[in-house]
């Protein structure tokens, strides 16, 4: 069955597209682009008059938890969270119960993510084995068996000489090492930005120069190694000028930020709520002002959610004793309306590259585009439409959002991944006949 | 005695005049005098107020006919009165119960000026039987204007009208030289009575007690109404006035607790269940609320981490809802991390009191740092109204993970007081500047102008954290001892949180000197509870629980 979006504002920052278009599909495969297409009686016809059609977003940076903890969500929530938020592509993090750190596990997951038939799932492999930074994983077989990044994510590599040989060696095999750059000597049991707030709080405090020193040492190496480095979840002003210099001088870095960096500050602390417990920590305003500045020099080249599911009996704990992580990927689009495009920061277009074009390429990815060929993953979304994030919101196993009970503008209507649609709004009608994933929409 | 008064009976009609008061009053006596076999184990208690001068008088005239002098007692019918759980307009305290003499196996003469509903006396009754068992307890009134609500009769009674007699809107009000400057019997329209209670108090101290006896019923429940708050989280959540309404509260249950010949026992929280549960050990913090709980009339459990089901991997929420499902009232909390207690708050309807958590708040430990250094300022400036305005008050110590400080930072900053945090570098946030709080590393600096000297506990695994090089090093560059004192003004006064590392933070020899207030804030921590305890469980929330 052939499938045609109409009416639609289309927009591909890969071919700089941003018009009001009509899109065929044969296949799962974008055919034909422009302006007003034709339908014959066997074509089943999406009328998106009055929304945005962007490429699916692609998330380099989420937690899906299965193998080990499943209670928290799995590759198929996971998935399903994705599809609702807009997002048809993820990477996964490999700091599942047991690791991903060998072809077994990289295969484990592809699997399961195949045979969902969903979103696209691109795994990724730790770059060392049982994420102790101690022996490097066997990564040429991790990228055969389907892993697309290699990252020991929620811890560094403390020792700078197996970081070097780390850079050296995945960017021999081809594959970017995604670097959590965190002191943990200077964190020290820290549970929240240090600061004023921290202070007054009686919390332990994680100071911005945990994140800082070592963002710069990982570039450092990466200058030695000559090796690509992407920077996970920057969160503090200086940490974009070092990543800003950095690219100055040509050092090949790529740099992601988090919604909560440029939505919140640490003095919603106050209310200890542990939804707001995350690592890198939420910090201050001044923060919050250089992070939007990064995205839209383009310091920061994409936007990823950290999504990080945790039960809420583990969330529903003194804040100290709480786990870190937020889950994101169902309020990406809405923090990224409200937050950079309502207030005039970056154009509609600017931000949909942040979470297409851009984190495709940085994992090599075939995704984020709606050119000829391209695989049709598209998302449908709303500008204006304002709603309240509940409870109910989230189709994540998960509900530790910090945005719970807060107005946001900008909604997904409809996800679309190669062809079959995987989400649909309950106001948004499809024709009879859609192709859809069935499991996805109930 | 069947004295009619032949003019006719409405407002402010005068039926009985003094001639005829003294009258009753000798024929009362006389009655009382036949029925009794011996004079021997007879007290006389008056039913505050007007039964106190009758009661006097009554004494007076049997030492006349007798020359026996009988002891006389005051009571009030302020703690047992039925109506305080539904305050309706004002509750007038009309002085409080000095009984200076046990009362087990005496003849009582209760004697009050009129009787009513007889509620009054019942409330007085019971007050009497709280002191012991007296053999048996007489009743005595000037004039029974009928109308009873429970069963109370009198032994001897003035003068009792028909029930018709006298119209319901009219009150029967009897006037004592002692007390309006004239003795009369009149009828008045049926109000509230006024008291000036200034005079009220003034009169009674100088008659009866050197204690100074203050509206009580007033002074207790009238700032209820302004109170909003569930729980007692932490300073920084309070505003001023709120703060000022727990402070202004404490002399009163003070004054319950630690005078002499006075009843130690107030029955504001009776049937109320309190909870301590500590997950940090507590010796003083415990005991203090413990007995703050008992002397409110409270039931009172424990709970330590090492016996609770937190061991066996029960949920905080969990075992709080265990509690309440047993129908707790209040709950004290400890924990080692901050913000528990508001985590419990937001979701359980027990009262929550914050006994110190993590390093974020010790709010009672605040509030009695507070009302002792208040106490000590008006005493030093000897103005009962002088508050903390532009003190200066100098902590010294671990600021850092000293949750005694924040919550007395909090404390001083809304009672306007200039504050200096003291102490190694390491220990001491610089960002408590954002408050106006003065922060140094020089001993010397932060003493020199210091009105109050607050000491710290310095926590020893702090120095195997590497916080600070050695505790001797400690000493030489923070301790309160006799040189460093020299640096403050010798007004200066010391006071710690305890326990007390002797010698350490603060040397013996200032710990036990004249300077240290470090007993007073431990007497006086347990009214603050007291009064933090009243506060929560009484006030009429709007919110539900």
């Amino acid at each position: 069955m052939n499938l045609v979006i109409k009416n639609g504002w289309v927009i591909d920052p890969k071919t700089n597209l941003s018009k009001k278009a009509d899109i065929a599909i044969v296949n799962g495969r974008v055919v034909e682009i422009s302006d007003t297409l034709t339908t014959s009686s066997d074509e089943v016809c999406i009328d998106a008059k009055g929304f945005i059609v962007a490429p699916g977003f692609v998330d380099i940076h989420v937690h899906f938890r299965e193998p080990g903890d499943e209670s928290k969500e799995t590759i198929a929530s996971g998935a399903r969270a994705a599809a609702h938020g807009g997002v048809t592509s993820v990477v996964t993090m490999p700091n599942t119960r047991p690791p991903i750190d060998n072809a077994g596990m990289v295969e484990l997951i592809v699997r399961r993510a195949n045979d969902l038939k969903g979103i696209h799932i691109y795994p990724a492999g730790c770059a060392t084995k049982g994420r102790e930074g101690k022996e490097l994983t066997e990564m040429a077989d991790l990228k055969s068996a389907g892993a697309v990044a290699i990252t020991d994510d929620g811890n560094d590599i403390e020792s700078s000489s197996i970081l070097r040989r780390v850079l050296e060696y995945s960017s021999m095999i081809g594959l970017i090492y995604l670097a959590h750059c965190e002191d943990k000597s200077l964190s020290d049991g820290g549970v929240m930005n240090r600061g004023f707030y921290s202070d007054i709080l009686g919390l332990p405090g994680i100071p911005k120069e945990a994140e800082e020193t070592r963002i710069e040492r990982n570039i450092q190496l990466a200058k030695l190694t000559n090796a690509p480095i992407h920077i996970q979840h920057v969160s503090t002003a200086r940490s974009v000028s070092i990543i800003r210099e950095a690219k100055k001088q040509g050092i090949r870095v790529t740099a992601e930020t988090c919604p909560h960096y440029w939505m919140l500050t640490d003095k919603l602390l106050t209310s200890y709520d542990t939804n707001l417990k995350v690592n890198p920590p939420i910090r201050g305003e001044e923060d919050t002002l250089a992070i939007i500045e990064g995205i839209k020099d383009g310091t920061i080249d994409c936007i990823a959610t950290d999504h990080a599911p945790h039960t809420i009996t583990e969330k529903d704990v003194p804040f100290q004793e709480a786990p870190f992580g937020i889950i994101g990927l169902e309020t990406l689009l809405a923090c990224i309306v409200t937050g950079l495009i309502k207030p005039g920061h970056i154009s509609v277009e600017e931000a949909v590259k942040l979470i297409t074009i851009s984190p495709a390429s940085i994992i090599k990815a075939n995704a984020g585009t709606i050119s000829k060929g391209a695989n049709a993953d598209i998302t449908i979304f709303s500008l204006d439409e304002e709603w309240v994030v509940t409870e109910d919101t989230f189709r994540s196993m998960s509900r530790n959002s910090p945005f719970i009970g807060k107005t946001l503008s900008g909604k997904v209507k409809c996800t679309i991944c190669c062809g079959r649609v995987v989400y649909c709004d309950k106001d948004f009608t499809l024709p009879e006949n859609t192709p859809t994933v069935p499991s996805f929409l109930t | 005695m069947n004295i009619t008064p032949d003019i006719p009976l409405h407002p402010n009609s005068v039926i009985f005049n003094q001639e005829a008061i003294e009258s009753l009053i000798n024929e009362l006596t006389q009655k009382i005098l036949a029925d009794l076999e011996t004079l021997d184990s007879l007290v006389i208690i008056g039913i505050l107020r007007k039964g106190v001068p009758l009661a006097k008088r009554i004494a007076q005239r049997i030492k006349e006919i007798t020359s026996v002098s009988v002891p006389i007692g005051a009571v009030s019918n302020i703690l047992f009165r039925d109506d305080l759980k539904y305050p309706k307009g004002n509750i007038y305290l009309q002085g409080t119960t000095l009984i200076p003499f046990p009362v087990d196996g005496k003849t009582v003469l209760l004697v009050d000026d009129v009787l009513s509903a007889g509620r009054t006396t019942r409330a007085a009754i019971d007050e009497i039987l709280q002191r012991g068992r007296p053999a048996k307890i007489l009743l005595a009134c000037l004039i029974d204007r009928g109308g009873r609500e429970v069963p109370i009769q009198p032994n001897y009674c003035g003068w009792r009208p028909t029930v018709e007699a006298i119209p319901k809107n009219l009150w029967v009000s009897v006037k004592f030289k002692e007390i309006e400057g004239v003795d009369e019997v009149v009828l008045v329209e049926r109000e509230q009575p006024s008291y000036d209670t200034t005079l009220l108090s003034k009169e009674i101290t100088r008659e009866e007690s050197t204690i100074n006896y203050d509206d009580l019923a007033r002074v207790l429940y009238e700032p209820l109404n302004e109170w909003k708050h569930k729980d007692l989280i932490g300073l920084q959540y309070l505003t001023p006035s709120e703060i000022y309404i727990i402070l202004n509260m404490t002399p009163h249950f003070l004054r319950f607790y630690t005078s002499p010949g006075v009843l130690k026992k107030l029955y504001l929280l009776s049937g109320k269940v309190v909870v301590h549960w500590f997950h940090e050990p507590s010796t003083r913090t415990y005991v203090s609320f413990d007995l703050a709980a008992k002397r409110l009339g409270a039931d009172t459990i424990s709970l330590s981490s090492s016996s609770s089901s937190e061991k066996k991997g029960e949920t905080l929420h969990d075992t709080l809802s265990n509690l309440e499902a047993m129908k707790t009232d209040i709950t004290i909390v400890r924990h080692r991390c901050s913000g528990v207690p508001q985590l419990l708050a937001s979701k359980h309807s027990s009262h929550i009191i914050n006994a110190g958590d993590g390093q974020h708040e010790h709010p009672t430990q605040g509030l009695l740092d507070l009302y002792t250094m208040i106490h000590h300022i008006r005493k030093l400036r000897n103005d009962p109204n002088a508050d903390l305005k532009d003190v200066n008050v100098t902590i010294i110590g671990d600021i850092a993970h000293s949750r005694v400080a924040r919550s007395n930072i909090w404390g001083l900053l809304h009672t306007g007081a200039k504050i200096t945090l003291c102490g190694p570098i390491t220990l001491l946030p610089k960002s408590f500047e954002q408050l106006g709080v003065k922060v140094t590393t020089s001993l010397k600096e932060a003493l020199s102008n210091a009105d109050i000297i607050y000491a710290l506990r310095i926590q020893l695994e702090r120095q195997a954290k590497g916080l600070f090089p050695s505790l001797r090093e400690y000493i030489k560059l923070y301790r309160i001892d006799k040189e460093s004192i020299k640096f403050a003004p010798k007004h200066a006064v010391v006071m710690h949180p305890g326990p007390i590392n002797r010698d350490i933070e603060l040397a013996t020899e200032i710990a036990d000197s004249e300077r240290s207030l470090i007993l007073t804030q431990v007497t006086h921590g347990v009214a603050v509870r007291m009064a933090v305890m009243h506060i929560l469980a009484n006030s009429n929330l709007k919110i539900q629980r």
